[in-house]
C-alpha cells in the first residue's frame, strides 16, 4: 500500500491506426488532494495521458492505479475538461451540467442535482445564465459551464486538457481565480495538462515537465509558493524564474 | 412596407409573385390566343376546379393518403436502418452500397413487379412512395451520427456512458437537424412516386385521375391536377418545415438570431 493517489507505471501508447508512439516509460506518481500540471512541447503525449487517466483509451504496456485500483474503463470518480468546451447546443446551460447525474446511477433525487448543479454555476458566476443555450454564452462562460460540468457529481479526480487555451488572457487568468478557488475549497486531485506555463505555476503544487515524442517525465518541480495565491505573485521574481526554468527545459525537450 | 415582420414578408411576397405569375400566364394567354386544348389559362383552370371539384377532392385525398402512409413507412425504416448504419461501421460498410444500388433504380421500373405482386390499387402507391423517399432519410440519419464530433462522445464516454446512452444522449440529438431536413425531401419525393404508381397502375388518385383526363382532352382538368398536387405538396412541406424550426432550433442559429 502506498499514499499515492495515481500511480502510473513504466506506460507506454502506441496507437494502432498510424503506428504512432505516443508516450513512452512514463513513470508519475500524484498525491491525494494536489494539484499537478504537465507541459511539454506540443505533440508530446499529454492529451493520451489525459486519456489514459480518464480509461478512455488503455496503455498499449505499463499500467496505471488510482486508488490502488488499476484502471481498465472509464472512472465514475474522473471529471473532464477540454479545451473546448464542448456544450450539447440542444440543451440548456443547467441541463449540460446536468449531464454527468444522467450517465452515472447515484442516490441522490433530481432535485438535489438540480440544487448542487445551481449552486456551482453561481460559484462560476453563471447564476444568471442557468437557462441559456450554450451558444448564447461566450467562451469564457462557456468553459465556466464546462467546469462546472466536470466537477458536479463531485468527482476525486479532476483532469482538465488545456481547459484555457482558447480564450483571451484576462478571461484566463479570471478563470485561473474560479479554478484556484474551487480546488482550494474542495480539494480534489487535479491533473492540469497545458502549454501555458505562467498557468501551470500559478496553479499547481507539482509540475511535471514531458520530453517530445514519444513523451515521458523529464523533470519535476515542486511549487512552493503558499495557497491561496494571488495573481500579484505572477510578477514576483521567484514565479518569472521559474516559469523561465520550464522554458528552457522544454526547448531543451524540443531539440 | 418596411414595417412588415419577419413572418409577415413570408406571406406577403410569395403571394405578389404568385399573382404576377398568374396573370403574366393568363395575358400571355389571351394575347396569343393559346388554344385551351394546348394551354389552358388560369381561369379556365379555375373553372376546371369548380366543375370537377368532388373528383379533384376525392382523388386529392387519395392521393395524400398513400404518399403519406409510404412517407411514414419511409421515416420509420429510414430511421431504423439510418441509425443502424451509423452505429456501425461494419454495417455501413455492408449495407450502404446496397443501398446506393437499390436508390440507382429508377422507382418507375419497379412499379410493373409491384402490380405483378400487389394487383392494381393502393399498395403499389404507397410502396413506391416508401421506396422514393426512404433513401435521403437514411443517408442524412447516417450522416448525422457519423459527423458526430468525437469530443462530444469523449465527454460521456469518460463518466462511463453505453454505447446506447451515447446514441440516445449525443447521437440522436445531433442527427436531427439532418432528419428533419431530409423529411423535407422526402415528403415531395414521396409525392412523385404515389403520382408516377397512379399513373401506370390505379384507379384512383390524382395521377390516374389526370391521365383519364388527357384521354378525354379535359385539359384544363389536367392542369387542376397538376395545381392540386402542387398545393398538396406545399402544404406538406411547410408543415416540416415548422416541425423542423420547432425541433431543432438550436441548429439554426444564424437566423434565429437575427
Amino acid at each position: 500500500m502506498t499514499n499515492e493517489f495515481i500511480e502510473i507505471n513504466d506506460v507506454s501508447v502506441n496507437y494502432e491506426i498510424n503506428n504512432l508512439l505516443a508516450v513512452s516509460g512514463l513513470d508519475m506518481k500524484i498525491k491525494s488532494g494536489s494539484f499537478s500540471a504537465v507541459v511539454g512541447p506540443s505533440g508530446c503525449g499529454k492529451s493520451t495521458l489525459m486519456k489514459i487517466l480518464s480509461g478512455l483509451i488503455k496503455p498499449t504496456t505499463g499500467n496505471v492505479k488510482i486508488n490502488n485500483f488499476e484502471v481498465t474503463g472509464p472512472q465514475n470518480f474522473v471529471g473532464m475538461a477540454f479545451q473546448n468546451p464542448v456544450m450539447m447546443p440542444w440543451r440548456k446551460t443547467l441541463e449540460n451540467v446536468l449531464i454527468p447525474f444522467e450517465i452515472l446511477k447515484q442516490n441522490k433525487s433530481k432535485k438535489e442535482n438540480i440544487e448542487e448543479a445551481i449552486k456551482l454555476l453561481k460559484i462560476v458566476g453563471l447564476g444568471d445564465f442557468i437557462d441559456s443555450y450554450p451558444w448564447q454564452l461566450s467562451g469564457g462562460m462557456q468553459q465556466r459551464a464546462s467546469l462546472c460540468r466536470a466537477l458536479v457529481h463531485k468527482p476525486k479526480l479532476l483532469v482538465l486538457d488545456e481547459p484555457f487555451a482558447a480564450l483571451d488572457a484576462f478571461t484566463r487568468e479570471e478563470l485561473w481565480c474560479v479554478l484556484r478557488d474551487l480546488w482550494i475549497d474542495h480539494k480534489f486531485t487535479t491533473l492540469l495538462v497545458t502549454h501555458d506555463l505562467r498557468e501551470a505555476a500559478f496553479l499547481a503544487d507539482k509540475i511535471f515537465v514531458m520530453s517530445a515524442r514519444p513523451g515521458k517525465i523529464t523533470n519535476v518541480h515542486n511549487v512552493n509558493f503558499k495557497h491561496k495565491r494571488d495573481l500579484k505573485i505572477t510578477y514576483s521574481e521567484k514565479f518569472v524564474k521559474l516559469t523561465q526554468n520550464l522554458r528552457k527545459e522544454i526547448s531543451n525537450n524540443r531539440s | 412596407m418596411k414595417n412588415l415582420s419577419q413572418s409577415q414578408k413570408q406571406i406577403y411576397y410569395p403571394t405578389i409573385y404568385m399573382i404576377i405569375f398568374f396573370l403574366f400566364w393568363e395575358i400571355s394567354c389571351f394575347i396569343f390566343k393559346i388554344p385551351v386544348y394546348f394551354l389552358p389559362s388560369p381561369i379556365d383552370i379555375i373553372d376546371a376546379f369548380s366543375e370537377f371539384s368532388e373528383a379533384i377532392i376525392e382523388n386529392s385525398i387519395q392521393t395524400f393518403y398513400t404518399t403519406f402512409v409510404g412517407f411514414g413507412m419511409a421515416i420509420i425504416f429510414g430511421l431504423m436502418i439510418g441509425i443502424l448504419i451509423g452505429w456501425s461501421n461494419n454495417i455501413y460498410a455492408g449495407l450502404y452500397p446496397i443501398m446506393v444500388g437499390f436508390n440507382s433504380i429508377p422507382k418507375v421500373a419497379v412499379v410493373p413487379i409491384l402490380v405483378l405482386w400487389f394487383g392494381i390499387g393502393d399498395v403499389p402507391a404507397v410502396l413506391t412512395a416508401f421506396l422514393i423517399s426512404f433513401f435521403p432519410i437514411v443517408v442524412n440519419v447516417a450522416t448525422g451520427l457519423a459527423t458526430i464530433e468525437p469530443e462530444l462522445e469523449d465527454v460521456l464516454r469518460a463518466l462511463g456512458a453505453n454505447r446506447y446512452q451515447i446514441m440516445t444522449k449525443v447521437g440522436i440529438p445531433r442527427s436531427l437537424p439532418y432528419f428533419f431536413g431530409s423529411l423535407k425531401i422526402a415528403i415531395t419525393l414521396a409525392f412523385v412516386g404515389s403520382v408516377i404508381s397512379e399513373t401506370v397502375a390505379a384507379n384512383s388518385g390524382i395521377g390516374h385521375m389526370m391521365l383519364t383526363a388527357q384521354s378525354n382532352f379535359e385539359v384544363p382538368l389536367v392542369f387542376a391536377g397538376l395545381v392540386a398536387l402542387a398545393i398538396e405538396g406545399i402544404g406538406m412541406y411547410a408543415i416540416m418545415a415548422l416541425i423542423e424550426k420547432k425541433f431543432t432550433f438550436w441548429a439554426h442559429r444564424s437566423q434565429f438570431g437575427s
